[in-house]
């Protein structure tokens, strides 16, 4: 074959791509034409220039509804309180509310990090404070790495000196509420999350902690690595209890740690992807998580009512239709009036006159 | 002359003038709260972008979660969304920025980099096609092809896929890419050359 005669990889291509204007395309159409061999790479050549058509991305919209959810109901930038110099206990400091766009700033990660030296509990520390009201979650990205989903209706605070590289110690956090934590690892800086009845310190990386008036107590789920529970007021003793995965730990008022082991943890992680799990839940705890979730106010009449048990999982439905759902299984009515919902038992059935 | 946009969709291929009517009035829907234009332009685009952020993140969960952050943030920001380039260059672009963060916060790059060394050192050889019905060689084809440019360099097989795969014009690809025209003319020959090479055993 005349060597002179072959055309370059380079103009093939563009001709290929039809990114040739006429003249040069011309061209490589009269080198086509003029030897078979030319037109049987161009025609082997054209296959591999023709993909086939891409896969359908997300074919049963289930990233859509992700998005839509975050349209219709965002999730918002949450309420950033600031609070002046306070005792290291916080939960009882005044607080002066800032801006969404200060907000935004703060939570950004990596973002302007104050190295003052986080001091001995009892001295004042300048603190940083993410509160969610009800209805609303928020994800928070923390200046090392780790983050917080907080549920509604919680708070979280911790140093503003809470950095990826510091004089500080340990990572310390102030929950109350409900929140996901993902825990970049640190043997040398430990992480810990203080609720008013515990302290859970991260020994691996992703937990739950539940501190919640209807828990009666503190709450851990772990859902990967491990960490060591103990009791607030015994923060310097040996753990009370190390959890891994699948373990949960319940400490209540009266100080009694109850272990169970192996839970399936959809219905305390569901949430974190907004979906609402309940797996064999008493309404008594199904009613307080549509309050805390939906922004509502919800009490059940009977107590017998109140215990029985409600299985399924919700992923923004309308809350018509959840309390609905929830009403029809447990075998009773609901009302709403705007915030209100009341749960009650079906009314009974005016007696059958029997034709014997 | 009328803009309405097709709420199909029109396919990406279109004549340029008709998607770029109906990207503006999208753009020009979304700014303004528009959630029906919102979901048209994520489910025009959403093959495209997701087959794309894959191909840089090599995996489905990772490339929903980068899409699903781009259209939120998208959305969050309407107000103030002002484009310079094109629809489809800036939704490429972005998700190309943002499937690079991911890589470099999911310190993925390390093992993506060295299946990419992996790959060059297998001295990827193609089965010969074997002989059957035409519909059995055609996939059988099509899947060695995708091997083949699976197994291109990284930035000579991404050219070949903006290219081929997202139709996207040389001087499209970049600006997605923000390289010369030059440097993706010479991609794309290498690619060729690659190509021809490896795929020579399906010339009948």
């Amino acid at each position: 074959m005349d060597r002179r005669d072959d055309i370059d990889s380079l103009t093939l291509a563009r001709y290929l791509s039809g990114e040739l204007g006429p003249t040069e395309a011309a061209e490589v159409e009269r080198w086509i034409a003029a030897d078979p061999a030319h037109r049987e790479l161009a025609d082997s050549l054209r296959k591999i220039w023709s993909p086939g058509a891409l896969p359908e991305f997300d074919p049963d919209d289930v990233l859509w509804r992700r998005i839509a959810a975050g349209v219709e109901r965002p999730l918002p930038k949450p309420a950033l309180v600031e609070s002046r110099q306070t005792r290291a206990w916080p939960f009882r400091a005044p607080a002066r509310l800032l801006t969404a766009a200060a907000a935004a700033a703060v939570l950004v990660v990596g973002g302007a990090v104050l190295l003052a030296k986080l001091r001995q509990p009892a001295a004042p520390v300048p603190m940083r404070e993410v509160a969610t009201r009800l209805g609303q979650r928020a994800a928070l990205d923390l200046p090392d790495g780790s983050r917080v989903v907080l549920a509604p209706g919680s708070r979280v605070r911790f140093p503003t000196s809470f950095s990826a590289r510091g004089p500080s110690t340990s990572r310390e956090l102030f929950l109350e509420g409900q929140a996901y934590f993902t825990v970049r690892h640190d043997d040398k800086r430990p992480f810990r999350v203080h609720t008013s009845m515990a302290l859970v310190e991260d020994v691996g990386t992703e937990f739950v902690v539940t501190a919640q008036t209807e828990t009666h107590g503190t709450q851990v789920v772990v859902v990967s690595g491990a960490v060591a529970l103990r009791r607030a007021s015994a923060a310097t003793s040996p753990p009370l209890l190390t959890l891994t995965r699948g373990d949960l730990a319940r400490l209540d008022s009266s100080g009694i740690a109850i272990l169970t082991r192996d839970v399936n943890l959809a219905p305390y992680v569901a949430w974190t992807e907004g979906s609402l799990v309940f797996d064999g839940t008493p309404l008594r705890e199904v009613a307080p998580a549509l309050a805390r979730w939906y922004d509502l106010d919800v009490r059940v009449t009977d107590s017998g009512l109140a215990a029985r048990k409600f299985t399924a999982s919700f992923h923004y439905e309308p809350i018509s239709q959840v309390l609905e759902v929830v009403a029809r299984s447990l075998d009773a009515r609901v009302e709403r009036h705007g915030r209100s919902v009341v749960f009650a038992p079906r009314r009974p059935q005016p007696a059958r006159v029997d034709s014997q | 002359m009328s803009l309405q946009p097709d709420p199909r969709g029109a396919p990406l291929g279109a004549p340029d003038s008709s998607r770029e009517s109906r990207d503006r009035a999208w753009v020009e829907g979304i700014r303004t709260g528009d959630v029906p234009a919102f979901e048209a332009m994520f489910r025009a685009y959403k093959n495209d972008l997701g087959a794309f952020v894959t191909s840089w993140v090599h995996s489905r969960e990772a490339a929903e979660e980068v899409i699903q952050d781009l259209f939120l943030h998208l959305w969050e920001q309407r107000h103030e969304w002002q484009l310079a380039v094109p629809l489809n260059i800036y939704l490429f672009r972005a998700a190309r920025n943002r499937a690079i963060d991911h890589l470099r916060h999911q310190r993925v790059e390390t093992e993506f980099q060295q299946r990419i060394a992996r790959r060059h050192d297998e001295g990827f050889e193609p089965r010969p096609p074997l002989r059957g019905d035409e519909a059995a060689q055609a996939a059988e084809l099509e899947d060695a092809i995708e091997r083949a440019v699976s197994a291109l360099p990284p930035r000579c097989q991404e050219v070949f896929r903006l290219s081929r795969y997202h139709h996207l014009s040389y001087a499209e690809v970049a600006q997605v890419m923000q390289i010369s025209t030059k440097t993706v003319e010479v991609q794309m020959g290498r690619a060729l050359t690659n190509l021809r090479r490896r795929l020579a055993a399906w010339r009948d």
